[in-house]
C-alpha cells in the first residue's frame, strides 16, 4: 500500500495563500475538529495563543481525492525558484489540442484574476 | 469537482531521484503505453537520443489515489531551502498516542535512511512530533 502525504508551502500569510490554492484548485478550507464550530473556537479551546492564529491554514479535496495542502508561517520570503512545484490539470490526454488550449487559457486567466502572476 | 494535480521535482538525476520516491511512498515507475515493453524501448522507437533518456521520470501510486509525481532533469542543484515540501503520514495523527507515534515514526526514519535519505533532526511541539529529512537531492520534507 502507498503512503498517503500532504504537500506543505511556507507562507508569509498562511490563510490569503490557502485561500488562492482553494480557488486554484476547487478545495476547501479543511472544516474544525468535530465539537468546534470555528477554528477561533477550537484554538481557544486547546490554549493556542492568539498571535499564533495564523500560523497555520489548511485547505483539502471536498471530493476526498487530492492531497490536502498546508500552508505554515515563515518568517523569510522566497529566495530561489523551487525545485518542487504543483502541476494543474485542467484537460485530460485525450482532450483535441485545440481545446486544451482553451481550457488552459480559461484556467490560467481564473488564476491571474484570483492573484496569480 | 476538485482539480487533480502532479508533483513536480526538479532533480539532477530524475532516474535515481523517482527511485527514491518510490521506495519512499509505495509507488511504482509509470508504466509505458502497452505497446512498449519498456520506457528504452519506447524512447528507441522515438528516436529519443541515448542522453536524454533520463530527463524524465513519472511515478504513480499503484493504487490509483495519490497524484502522480514528475521529475525532471534541471542542471541546477538546490540553492536554498524549497518553500513547498511533502509530509509523509506514518504516525496515525492525533487519535493516536504520542509514544506510539513516536516509535511508528522513528521507525519509518529508519526505512528511510536506508533508501538514501537523511535525518535533519527530530521535532516535538506540544503533542506533535515529527522528523525533518532529506531526500537524495537534498529536498526537504517531514516524517509525521
Amino acid at each position: 500500500m502507498s503512503l498517503g502525504f500532504q504537500v506543505t508551502f511556507d507562507a508569509s500569510d498562511p490563510a490569503g495563500l490557502a485561500r488562492f490554492w482553494a480557488k486554484a484548485l476547487g478545495y476547501i478550507e479543511q472544516p474544525p475538529p468535530p465539537g468546534h464550530e470555528t477554528w477561533e473556537e477550537f484554538a481557544r479551546a486547546v490554549g493556542i495563543p492568539e498571535e499564533d492564529w495564523d500560523n497555520l491554514a489548511a485547505i483539502v479535496d471536498p471530493d476526498g481525492d487530492g492531497p490536502r495542502l498546508l500552508f505554515q508561517k515563515v518568517p523569510e520570503g522566497k529566495t530561489a525558484k523551487n525545485r518542487v512545484h504543483l502541476d494543474v490539470n485542467v484537460a485530460r490526454r485525450e482532450t483535441p489540442e485545440d481545446e486544451r488550449h482553451a481550457l488552459v487559457e480559461r484556467k490560467v486567466a481564473e488564476l491571474v484574476a484570483a492573484g496569480a502572476s | 469537482m476538485a482539480r487533480t494535480i502532479q508533483i513536480v521535482f526538479d532533480a539532477n538525476d530524475p532516474a535515481r531521484l523517482g527511485d527514491f520516491w518510490i521506495e519512499a511512498l509505495g509507488y511504482v515507475l509509470q508504466p509505458p503505453s502497452p505497446d512498449f515493453e519498456s520506457w528504452d524501448a519506447w524512447a528507441t522507437s522515438m528516436g529519443i537520443p541515448d542522453e536524454n533518456w533520463n530527463d524524465a521520470q513519472a511515478i504513480v501510486d499503484p493504487d490509483g489515489n495519490g497524484p502522480r509525481f514528475f521529475i525532471q532533469r534541471v542542471p541546477e542543484g538546490e540553492s536554498a531551502k524549497n518553500r513547498v515540501h511533502l509530509d509523509i503520514a506514518v504516525g496515525g495523527g492525533p487519535g493516536t498516542p504520542l509514544d506510539e507515534r513516536r516509535s511508528v515514526v522513528d521507525a519509518e526514519v529508519e526505512r528511510l535512511t536506508g533508501v538514501g535519505a537523511s535525518v535533519a533532526g527530530p521535532v516535538a511541539q506540544r503533542d506533535e512530533y515529527w522528523v525533518v529529512m532529506h531526500d537524495r537531492e537534498g529536498n526537504e520534507f517531514c516524517v509525521h
